[in-house]
């Protein structure tokens, strides 16, 4: 089925989940466009996997929607859709032969040839069982399923999680790979460095709630460090703290680190005039991004660049 | 499903069937040891085997072997579900597929515990000695759903459970022989007899007795002389009964497991 230009292959509005008393996800509203990487990153119990959950029928909304390419969620969409779990969800009585099976049985797109590919690429034995595998062969075998039925959208929780270095650049190959090819893709990962290579956009949450989305590109042109070293301890930089371009401020030693909203250039010139031995102002990478965002101090200057670059 | 399911299927009636063929090699050998082979001594008393009585005794190990297969839904639920709802299937598909296999299951090991008793009777050459009643099919519909109001209600009491759901399994046999014992003792006084028989009526072992009289001979399978029909009219009753039992027990099953997150 062919999607309609412009629509998000997933919009999420409003999503709130609860549990008793605990709020997992509080007013989520994400959207994600077709053909894009999109990462969701936060810290352990950001809510994450409980938005894959809602997203994907596990979990019950509490409240809000989540609709693909428009419409909700119905079984058929996932002959189209691939979800590959945090935990490994898989038989463990079953051999890697019997889930290729299963898969084909399940899934009209399945596509043998690539399973096999797939299979080769993480040295998975297909006569051996699911329990016998380690837990990063697990992670791969549940993989190897999502990839073989050639998804249109997947959602992947963690997917490098327990495989090795090689795996895991694997793994970013293959999600480069599928949405070249038009798949839209979601993934939450800890390893930032991934997912900064990988997505196009991303969304930052922490304790159930969005902190931060954009592009990629965008977030690192709107969020500077400025970086200063002095010949002595660093003076105090109370002044600067007011300044509304500026989020966190950190001292070590000799060294000063500003996380300043915009080109940085006016916060560079007050330090500047407190005779450093050098200032220069650098790009934020996705880690300061997602430190400073998720860093209680920073998250009113997180918030506004939300509202200025997000959805 | 309907692969997966069919897998864990055949998987039991492979131990189902190891498990008969080491029964039959150890009474063959105990009985050669005591040169009983061939023949069975029964002194100078009419010997019978009511057919109904082996139908009896296939539905009580049927039961035995459903009980895992009646908490299909609760062990997916020990962390299979991303696996079983992203599939291109409702999950009333999905559970209607496990049940049709499961059926297709509990009649197969109905129809193995037959065969070793076939094979018994041959062994010892005792077909001469088989009856059949003239109830005996309708006894024969009793038994043959005796099994699936069983697995229902296993699967009613597990559907919303994960890991915890082996345990309440082995709760319900406890709970259904001793309801079974409660309503069937003459010592209990009313008005807690005449409660124990009503609940007893959502009790799918209850459902398995059988007695029957001939001359001097008394057949007492899985329950004594109690009530030979529990819905107290004939064993179409009861198979009827056990078909509402069955009913409800994939309904019940069925809105928990809708309900039920991952």
């Amino acid at each position: 089925m062919m999607m309609n230009e412009g629509t998000p292959a997933i919009s999420i509005d409003r999503l709130t989940k609860r549990y008793g008393q605990t709020l997992a996800v509080e007013s989520l509203s994400l959207s994600v466009p077709q053909g894009t990487i999109f990462g969701l990153l936060g810290t352990n119990g950001a809510g994450k996997t409980t938005t894959f959950k809602c997203m994907l029928g596990l979990a019950r909304p509490s409240e809000g929607s989540v609709s693909f390419e428009g419409r909700p969620l119905t079984p058929p969409l996932f002959e189209r859709l691939a979800y590959v779990p945090e935990k490994c969800a898989l038989y463990e009585w079953m051999t890697g032969a019997q889930l290729l099976e299963m898969q084909r049985r399940s899934f009209s797109r399945y596509d043998d040839k690539r399973a096999n590919e797939l299979m080769d690429l993480f040295a998975l034995d297909r006569k051996k069982k699911l329990g016998k595998f380690s837990k990063g062969q697990q992670t791969a075998m549940a993989l190897v399923l999502a990839f073989s039925i050639h998804p249109e959208i997947l959602v992947l929780d963690e997917p490098a999680a327990g495989l090795d270095p090689v795996h895991q650049r694997h793994v970013l190959d293959l999600i480069i790979g599928e949405s070249a090819g038009g798949a839209t893709v979601v993934f939450s990962s800890h390893q930032i460095g991934q997912v900064e290579r990988a997505a196009e956009r991303v969304a930052i949450m922490h304790q159930g709630t969005l902190r931060l989305a954009g592009e990629v590109e965008q977030l690192k042109s709107d969020l500077k460090v400025v970086e200063a070293t002095f010949d002595t301890d660093a003076p105090s930089l109370n002044g600067l703290s007011a300044e509304p371009s500026v989020g966190q401020i950190q001292r070590a030693g000799r060294l000063v680190r500003v996380y300043v909203k915009g080109n940085g250039d006016e916060i560079a010139r007050k330090i500047g005039d407190m005779h450093p031995r050098s200032v220069r102002i650098l790009d934020q990478n996705l880690e300061d991004i997602f430190l400073t965002t998720v860093g209680s101090s920073g998250s009113a200057m997180a918030a506004d660049v939300a509202g200025a670059s997000g959805r | 499903m309907r692969y997966t399911q069919t897998l864990r299927m055949l998987n039991g009636l492979k131990w189902l069937a190891i498990v008969f063929a080491a029964f039959y090699a150890l009474v063959v050998i105990i009985a050669a040891s005591n040169g009983f082979l061939g023949h069975i001594p029964h002194g100078d008393k009419k010997f019978e085997i009511p057919l109904p009585a082996l139908f009896a005794l296939a539905a009580f190990v049927t039961c035995i072997f459903c009980s895992s297969y009646g908490r299909t839904l609760s062990s997916e639920n020990e962390d299979h579900l991303p696996v079983v709802w992203t599939r291109p299937k409702s999950r009333l598909q999905t559970t209607l597929t496990i049940v049709g296999v499961d059926s297709l299951g509990m009649l197969a090991a109905f129809a193995m515990y037959l065969l070793l008793t076939a094979v018994f009777i041959t062994t010892f050459q005792v077909w001469h000695y088989v009856t059949v009643p003239s109830d005996a099919l309708a006894q024969f519909g009793r038994y043959i759903v005796q099994p699936f109001a069983f697995y229902a209600l296993v699967m009613a009491l597990t559907a919303s459970t994960g890991c915890a759901g082996r345990g309440l399994v082995g709760w319900f046999w406890v709970g259904a022989i001793f309801l079974g014992i409660l309503a069937a003792s003459p010592f209990i006084p009313n008005p807690w007899h005449a409660i124990f028989n009503y609940v007893n009526f959502l009790n799918p072992l209850a459902y398995g007795s059988y007695h029957t009289t001939s001359g001097t001979e008394t057949i007492n399978v899985m329950g004594g002389p109690t009530p030979t029909y529990v819905a107290g009219l004939a064993p179409v009753m009861d198979a009827a009964a056990l078909l509402i039992l069955f009913a409800a027990g994939l309904t019940l099953g069925l809105i928990q497991w809708r309900r039920l997150e991952a």
